[in-house]
């Protein structure tokens, strides 16, 4: 589990450098025009982040499977309590609140 | 932690007549019992803290059907029966039936099933009886604190407002699932690690099974119910309004977080008695299962598809058209599952060598009763049917023919099997025979009006009810008296046994498990030789000699 | 189970044996604790596809710089904990306690930019509940849910950081009493698990909370 050939200081310093330069995209792409991208870019350099962080930082890749397939799995349970939740509330049909007269609005 | 070395001291007589080293004689001391790390004596402290908590929580069900000997006020005033049946269902599910089975039961015998000396993090284990019970004080500080009136469900916007004791009630909760995220997470890693040389996964006993799968929906499930209860004790504290419309919030969200761990829950709670039922209708019809994969993968299916089902609980809450008819689909795949075990049990007994003492009457009272349970859920799923039975007493006798026809029926016949193995001990047959039956009369007595009742429109939780539905609320109070004599008889005959003189033998059953490969009750470690698992642990085939020697 | 004659515990067949289970059992607790975040993840969700307006304005009131100081913190802080593993297997004990320093002293500084960021909504009249002066002047349906789930989210959040810290300062002083050391490393490694779980939740915050908002 120790020698694996991926985990050493020079993967670990690639993978830091990673992480600050997807840091620097995401505060980048902050001040830019993508509209209603903002949030699934965001969160996928998130997303990309998270896994060198599991796969390098943590060991996975270096792990044995079972340990894998807990991240697997407990990532599965949390997307299916979002989507079932999410199915509920966007199909509700309900119409959405009017703004109140006194702010700017949407 | 005891050393090869130890195990070499002389170590102090039993008060009985010795018959060598056991877990219990091993160190008499209280302080040798409350921080021990062997798995079988943390079972014992476990059993005896969770059965107190069954026993409070049979103290308010007897006050309930009592307060409903008549249709007004009989014993108590309304604000008082709110308390009552909060406090009746928050101590039956999580002080009781969720840990019940496992950390008891499980405890004692999961290592000895896969060959293992321990459970794979000893330490952890106590600390999991330990965080158990500061978790059951707090809730027990809430009862005589204001009590706690907002239904076993916390449902918001009452539970953020309710006067009574609902943070220190949510937070104790809280902390009861942290002890049983620890104990699953264990038990994950124990079977993953510790298994026997030679044992793998599809020779494993299928109790281990249950439990396996009983644990990935511990550890997976109660985080979710740990932030619904923390954020109503959050706004009850300070007011957050999160689930509060006014402030954007939405009630009806915090019902999907808290039903996302407790409809699983349910499967917590009848997955180990399943384990327990595979294990007795293997013993005493004295064969292998009929399909050993079919209840081993179904075990893992109801953990998987239970987690796909919430929502059947907020059908009229206000939840999407669309969401409901989800939900209704995905809440009757999850009955395959049961009833591939049903029928997998129901074909192992037959053509087998039945021996009808207590356990197996246990076995049969699940059948029964189980089937009529899980029926009702089957035609709860759908929804035009949920609509009108939704908060009657038809749901109320659905989940008490699951959770007591079931689960407690699973839960006592593993007390009676499991009893020599823990102590030595043999219980009094006749006794037993006649408390089962008792149990399972006052059951059917108590809970099949209660169908009828629902159906008929009586409302649950309600505190007076029309006079028309006296009858049959009589008659479920009857029930109910007889079902608490036959516990109570359980009760003593089994105090007895543990005072009479005369030993049960290493394996009195003669049953194939490799729990019973070993002395009765175990040495410390377990096994005194290394466990021979070329014959299998439902190996009928050679039945075992009398008795079994076990110690040299 | 220190280093001596017997290193491993005595229910385990092997140290390499003791160590998955131990690696098997870190990685359950974590998934447990990232369902405990999930739903606070979910209600995020909803509330911001329910009132993306009311988010919009208090995403323009998020302290932008301190939240993205605090990110640089927290990935230098798994850079500098991971690499910490590497040298206790490595044997450099003096490299293994400098580089815990290092990362201890990164997460006291999270900690502090937070609670002076706390203190800073505070003065502009953001509390908790939607309640606060700040709320009155933004009456937008989403405004409340915004700030009480970053209250909360964030919260909880800092409450893992301190337990993290502690772990790890846990962790030095039996690295510096050589209680911990190879081949009896993977409690180290199993505190900065934890501690890079500190840092894969900050991953998800940062963006839901500073900078996505509507240019």
């Amino acid at each position: 589990m120790h020698e694996h050939r991926r985990v050493n200081r020079r993967s670990f310093f690639l993978v830091f450098v990673a992480l600050i330069a997807l840091a620097a995209l995401s505060y980048g792409l902050s001040f830019a025009r993508v509209g209603a991208l903002s949030v699934p870019l965001a969160l996928s350099i998130s997303a990309i982040k998270v896994t060198l962080v599991a796969v390098f930082f943590m060991e996975l890749v270096a792990q044995r499977f079972v340990n894998r397939f807990v991240v697997v799995v407990a990532m599965g349970m949390l997307s299916t309590l979002l989507a079932l939740m999410a199915a509920d509330v966007l199909t509700r049909g309900t119409p959405p609140l009017a703004p109140p007269l006194s702010a700017g609005g949407p | 932690m005891a050393t090869t070395a130890d195990l070499a001291q002389p170590l102090p007589e039993p008060r009985r007549a010795a018959r060598g080293r056991s877990y219990l004689s091993d160190e008499v001391t209280i302080v040798s019992w409350l921080t021990t790390t062997d798995h079988k004596r943390i079972g014992v402290m476990f059993f005896v803290a969770t059965t107190l908590a069954f026993a409070l929580g049979g103290f308010f069900a007897m006050l309930l059907r009592l307060e409903h000997l008549t249709p007004g006020p009989t014993l108590v005033d309304a604000m008082t029966y709110n308390r009552m049946f909060t406090l009746h269902g928050v101590i039956m599910v999580f002080l009781f039936l969720v840990p019940s089975i496992p950390t008891a039961f499980g405890n004692f015998v999961l290592p000895m099933m896969i060959g293992a000396k321990d459970v794979a993090f000893p330490r952890l284990n106590l600390a999991s009886f330990y965080v158990y019970l500061t978790g059951a004080t707090l809730v027990l500080y809430s009862m005589f604190a204001n009590g706690l009136d907002t239904g076993w469900t916390f449902y918001t916007p009452y539970s953020a407002q309710s006067p009574s004791a609902v943070v220190p009630a949510v937070t104790g909760v809280f902390i009861v699932g942290m002890s049983s995220i620890l104990t699953g997470l264990n038990f994950i890693v124990t079977v993953h690690t510790l298994r026997s040389r030679g044992l793998g996964w599809l020779k494993l006993p299928l109790f281990v099974w249950a439990i396996y799968a009983t644990s990935i929906i511990q550890v997976l499930a109660t985080p979710v119910l740990g932030m619904s209860l923390a954020l109503v004790g959050l706004d009850h504290a300070l007011d957050l309004g999160i689930f509060d419309p006014a402030r954007g919030g939405d009630p009806v969200l915090f019902q999907h977080l808290f039903w996302f761990y407790s409809h699983p829950a349910v499967y917590i709670m009848i997955l180990p008695s399943m384990g327990v039922i595979s294990e007795l209708v293997c013993t005493y019809s004295r064969k292998n299962p009929k399909s050993y994969k079919a209840i081993a993968y179904s075990s893992l299916g109801i953990a998987a598809v239970g987690f796909l089902t919430w929502g059947h609980h907020l059908f009229v809450a206000g939840i999407s058209v669309f969401d409901a008819g989800a939900f209704g689909i995905l809440s009757m795949l999850v009955g395959i599952f049961s009833a591939i075990k049903v029928f997998t049990w129901i074909g192992t007994m037959r053509r087998g060598s039945i021996v009808l003492s207590t356990p197996m009457v246990y076995v049969c009272t699940f059948l029964f009763l189980f089937v009529f349970g899980g029926m009702t859920g089957i035609a709860f799923a759908t929804t035009s049917l949920d609509v009108h039975w939704h908060d009657t007493y038809f749901v109320v006798a659905h989940f008490h023919f699951i959770m007591v026809g079931g689960a407690l029926a699973g839960w006592l016949g593993a007390l009676h099997y499991w009893w020599p193995k823990i102590t030595g001990r043999l219980y009094s047959e006749r006794w037993g025979l006649l408390a089962s039956a008792l149990v399972f009369a006052g059951f059917v007595t108590t809970f099949f009006p209660q169908f009828l009742l629902g159906n008929a429109g009586m409302p649950r939780r309600y505190f007076e009810y029309p006079a028309k539905f006296q009858v049959l609320h009589v008659m479920s109070t009857l029930g109910a008296t007889i079902l608490a004599a036959g516990l109570l008889i359980t009760l003593i005959y089994l105090l007895a046994s543990l005072f009479s003189k005369e030993r049960a033998g290493n394996n009195p059953w003669r049953s194939a498990g490799f729990e019973w490969r070993t002395s009765s009750p175990p040495p410390k470690h377990n096994f005194t030789a290394l466990l021979d698992v070329s014959r299998g642990a439902y190996d009928y085939t050679e039945l075992p000699a009398e008795e079994e020697a076990a110690d040299p | 189970m220190t280093n001596g004659t017997r290193v491993h515990a005595e229910h385990f067949e092997s140290l390499e044996q003791q160590a998955h289970a131990a690696h098997l059992g870190m990685w359950l607790f974590l998934a447990s604790e990232a369902l405990l975040f999930s739903g606070l993840f979910a209600l995020y969700t909803l509330a911001r596809l329910e009132h993306p307006a009311g988010f919009h304005v208090g995403l323009q009131h998020a302290e932008k710089t301190i939240g993205s100081i605090n990110t640089l913190i927290l990935l230098t802080s798994s850079y500098s904990v991971a690499s910490a593993v590497l040298a206790l297997r490595a044997g450099k004990r003096s490299a293994t306690l400098t580089l815990l320093a290092v990362t201890i002293a990164l997460g006291l500084g999270f900690m502090g930019l937070k609670f002076f960021e706390y203190a800073r909504h505070f003065a502009e009249g953001i509390r908790p509940g939607g309640q606060g002066s700040f709320f009155a002047e933004f009456p937008v349906p989403g405004v409340a849910p915004f700030w009480t789930l970053y209250y909360v989210m964030t919260g909880l959040h800092v409450l893992h950081v301190a337990a993290g810290l502690s772990v790890l300062g846990w962790m030095s002083w039996k690295v510096a009493r050589r209680t911990i050391l190879p081949p009896y490393d993977h409690p180290l490694a199993l505190a900065a698990m934890l501690w890079h779980l500190v840092d894969i939740v900050w991953i998800f915050l940062w963006p839901l909370f500073y900078l996505t908002e509507r240019v």
